[in-house]
């Protein structure tokens, strides 16, 4: 194991330690989610937290910013021991955290969202001395914000941005960023990686929490590994590689190479001709989101959709589900013209869908898991017999689906809301895929999940596709577009830019497809 | 025949100034995040404990403040389910709503049985600004519990978009998880935004008792209460907006009063339901004329067509009265029959409510 003291590192030596955390253990009931972790973070340092989904991040994170406090252990803030027992108080203690969900009032304006917060006098006007503080944290840092521009209207890597400045506002020198790429473009993750180093440059803390080997090597100067609640090693990112990392992550190598047989293409599964859809269902002559789409999919193939977001992928999805209606053009599902859309007969016809948005569109949070995993079978025997549902037969098909899928919970009976990212979304295939379904969509299947989960989903849709069945992925993500896919469709401005067979593709060749025109 | 005279203006004031109090108190408490019910029964409340006040002290003052703790009684109750026990604010507010009406009407025979009549509030003349013709008589000759009104209305306007408790109030309501990792006290915030609803609830309870007419019977706010909470709705949730739909219906109580007295149904109010309808049936024959067919072959189908004739037919009213009136009970009720449309209105507007509306804060969701 690597060592924890600051001496290790050379860059380190003269950083005073910013946060220390020693033996801190929480238990839920039974369940341990950290075991006597110690995590040290320098000054003007930037620290990767890394670990799998599950791994206790959130938890260890969640003591730090006050919202859990500690079984054992203690938390030293700038040298000093404290004790949070509400969040406030990590705040003024100059603890920040930039979550993954922006902690914004999107019907409020950027100064407005400034302004809130505890006062004690309660009537007076917060938005003067918030904006004098943006201006400050402006001089210091640059960013710049718009006052009286609604939330709701500012992109994410502004409202990202609003929320970095709201935390310096507040005073936050120990700044945590929980997975801050996973909705920012290439060229905006390039400037917050910039701000982090600037931050850290002008002697703030910053923790970066996040999956992408890519990103911790580029901005972090030390790491610590957890895995399975505990640490499983820290030290400097310039001592390390990243096989080390990954290997510390999950405890043994992950294949990264996917093996696979040639593509026997089998029944027509999906066929797509002459596709246009609007952008605004209002606006007859506005622009059109999709645009004579084509597309052509077998049994036994994997065709990738690439196309940097907004191209007209989401569009796609939705026309098909019947949720919009294009302005012109046919589809075939499994063969067989599809007319009348709808999301039943999209899964009457042989679809079914991994949803982009698990927690909204893809399972009911608040339902158990074998109502959540049976959603599909429900109507058909033999979990109905004689029109009434056998639960004892659904909770026994739950039970084998789980075992199969390696869905971790405490039971069939547990509120699907209540799983792990990881597990959800392997709960969410097993639905979709146990109903051996002619075509699976699955819009960026891997979002938020760790390595390990992650090498799950591949299997699965590779299994599918070695049954014969064909898969529709659709992803932002180019790797995975590349490593998974038998062609691979480039969508650009709603039109198909080029198609290309898996062998020749190149992130170059796709990047540059992606890239080559523009809005008509 | 003359409707709309001073008289009528006066009477509207003194309809709205009590529905705009607590609908004020319902905005503030709504834009936090808690749909309060129960305000009915929280005016009702407040009514009967300023009563009970007033027959112990006979002092106006004693019994409206009577009925503001009463009111508060109603909001601590509503708070402590809502906000502590999480309990679903819809269910918790018809309960509120039903156990005041219940408690009042026990209280009222059980502790009271002999009726009581005190003086009511009094008019008081602004000088000076009561000589100006007409808005004078109307508006600066009313007793002071309007002007405490529109004080208070005022000055919420000033919390709600100048302060940071307004800025707070509305993070609360829309994101609480915003607030809480600001610093925002959910809980308190929204027990803050309940009391004040409560005791505004309250006050218009009493001026609706003692206030206005020196009694107390049971039921006697008869859904003012919910008229306050349809006013917020349709005022989509901002001041402004509530202030014009609590005069709209008032002007309406106003007229039903005025007409429960008239023998034939007068052509202006042929005229205005002539004039609503329009923008309906225009609407309806736009939307079919977008599915297929000329305007014509729009106009022949059964449902415009037929509102087509209703439009005609009223038209013709208006101009050459028919010899008919309705009962007085279908004239009380034209309020609410307004409320019920402006609600059917305002579901289009849905998006516009506070998110966390009705949602209780549990923060340790991810």
């Amino acid at each position: 194991m690597s060592t924890t003291t600051s001496g290790a590192d050379p860059r380190a030596g003269t950083r005073s330690s910013a946060l220390r955390l020693s033996g801190v253990t929480k238990r839920f009931g039974g369940f341990t989610a950290n075991d006597a972790v110690d995590l040290e973070v320098g000054w003007g340092e930037v620290h990767a937290l890394l670990g799998e989904n599950g791994a206790g991040k959130t938890t260890l994170m969640r003591i730090v910013t006050g919202l859990y406090q500690p079984d054992e252990g203690t938390i030293a803030v700038d040298g000093e021991e404290v004790a949070f027992r509400r969040p406030e108080q990590a705040l003024r203690a100059g603890i920040g955290m930039v979550h993954q969900h922006f902690t914004l009032v999107p019907t409020l304006t950027e100064l407005e969202n400034l302004a809130m917060g505890p006062s004690l006098l309660p009537l007076r006007d917060g938005r003067r001395t918030a904006l004098e503080r943006a201006t400050s944290v402006e001089s210091e840092t640059g960013l710049r914000i718009t006052p009286d521009r609604r939330v709701a209207d500012a992109s994410i890597s502004e409202r990202q941005r609003l929320e970095i400045v709201k935390l310096l506002c507040r005073g936050a020198r120990i700044l945590i960023f929980d997975e801050p790429s996973a909705a920012l473009t290439p060229d905006e993750w390039e400037d917050l990686a910039r701000l982090m180093r600037r931050l850290a440059d002008d002697g703030h803390a910053v923790v970066l929490i996040s999956h992408k080997m890519s990103e911790v090597f580029a901005v972090a100067d030390r790491f610590t590994v957890l895995r399975g609640g505990a640490v499983a090693g820290s030290g400097a990112i310039a001592e390390t590689t990243r096989e080390d990392l990954v290997e510390q992550m999950v405890g043994e190598s992950v294949e990264i190479r996917r093996e696979r047989g040639p593509v026997q293409a089998g029944r027509p599964a999906l066929a797509v001709r002459g596709l246009s859809v609007l952008r605004d269902a209002d606006q007859p002559r506005g622009p059109r989101a999709l645009d004579d789409v084509g597309l052509d999919l077998r049994g036994g193939e994997i065709l990738g959709i690439a196309g940097v977001a907004g191209s007209g992928q989401a569009e796609l999805v939705e026309t098909l589900l019947g949720l919009r209606i294009p302005v012109a053009g046919e589809i075939e599902v499994a063969g067989r013209p599809y007319v009348d859309r709808s999301p039943s007969s999209f899964y009457a016809a042989g679809g079914s869908l991994v949803a982009e948005d698990r927690h909204h569109v893809g399972m009911f949070g608040s339902m158990t898991l074998w109502e959540n995993i049976n959603v599909r079978a429900l109507r058909r025997p033999p979990l109905v017999r004689r029109n009434v549902i056998d639960p004892a037969a659904a909770r026994h098909r739950a039970r084998d689906l789980m075992a199969e899928f390696e869905v971790r919970a405490t039971s069939e009976n547990q509120a699907m809301g209540r799983l792990s990212g990881g597990n959800q979304q392997k709960a969410v295939l097993a639905r979709e895929l146990s109903t051996q379904p002619a075509l699976v969509v699955a819009v960026q299947p891997v979002r938020g999940l760790d390595v390990r989960a992650t090498e799950f989903v591949y299997r699965r849709l590779l299994d599918q596709r070695a049954r014969g069945g064909a898969v529709l992925l659709i992803s932002m993500d180019l790797d995975e577009v590349l490593s998974l896919s038998d062609r691979i469709v480039v969508l650009a401005h709603g039109r198909v830019q080029g198609v290309l067979d898996a062998a020749d593709a190149t992130r170059a060749r796709i990047g540059a497809l992606m890239t080559s025109r523009e809005a008509s | 025949m003359g409707i709309f005279d001073v008289a009528f203006l006066v009477s509207v004031l003194t309809i709205a100034a009590p529905v705009l109090l607590a609908a004020t108190g319902e905005l503030v408490s709504q834009r936090a995040g808690v749909m309060n019910v129960g305000l009915e029964g929280i005016m009702l409340a407040g009514a009967f404990s300023a009563y009970a006040a007033m027959t112990v002290t006979e002092s106006l003052l004693i019994g409206f403040l009577g009925g503001i703790t009463g009111g508060l009684v109603g909001a601590v109750l509503m708070g402590a389910l809502v906000i502590e026990a999480k309990v679903d604010q819809i269910v918790a507010g018809i309960a509120i709503g039903v156990l005041g009406y219940g408690v009042t009407a026990f209280l009222d025979q059980r502790l009271l049985p002999e009726p009581h009549t005190f003086e009511p509030l009094e008019r008081l003349a602004i000088p000076g600004l009561s000589a100006i013709p007409v808005l004078g008589d109307v508006v600066f000759r009313q007793d002071l519990f309007l002007y405490a009104t529109l004080l208070i209305v005022a000055g919420t306007a000033f919390a709600l978009y100048r302060t940071t408790w307004g800025i707070n109030l509305a993070a609360v309501g829309e994101t609480p998880v915003a607030a809480d990792a600001a610093g925002v006290s959910v809980r308190g915030v929204r027990w803050a935004a309940v009391l004040v609803s409560g005791a505004m609830a309250g006050a218009a309870g009493a001026y609706v008792s003692v206030g206005d007419v020196g009694v107390f019977r049971e039921d006697m706010t008869g859904g003012r209460g919910y008229l306050a909470i349809a006013a917020v709705l349709f005022g989509m949730w901002r001041l402004r907006g509530v202030v014009l739909a609590v005069t709209i219906f008032a002007c309406t109580d106003a007229v039903q009063l005025r007409l429960q007295s008239i023998d034939a149904i007068p052509r202006e109010v042929w005229l205005v339901a002539a004039l609503l309808l329009v923008p309906v049936v225009v609407r309806a024959l736009a939307s079919v004329r977008s599915v297929r067919g000329g305007p014509l072959h729009a106009a022949l189908r059964p449902g415009p067509a037929g509102g087509v004739l209703i439009v005609l037919l009223l038209a013709v009213f208006a101009v050459r009265p028919p010899d008919m009136s309705l009962p007085a009970s279908l004239w009380l009720a034209m309020p609410y029959v307004l409320a019920l449309v402006a609600l059917a209105a305002a579901g289009a507007s849905r998006h516009q409510a506070p998110s966390a509306l009705t949602i209780p804060y549990v923060r340790s969701e991810a």
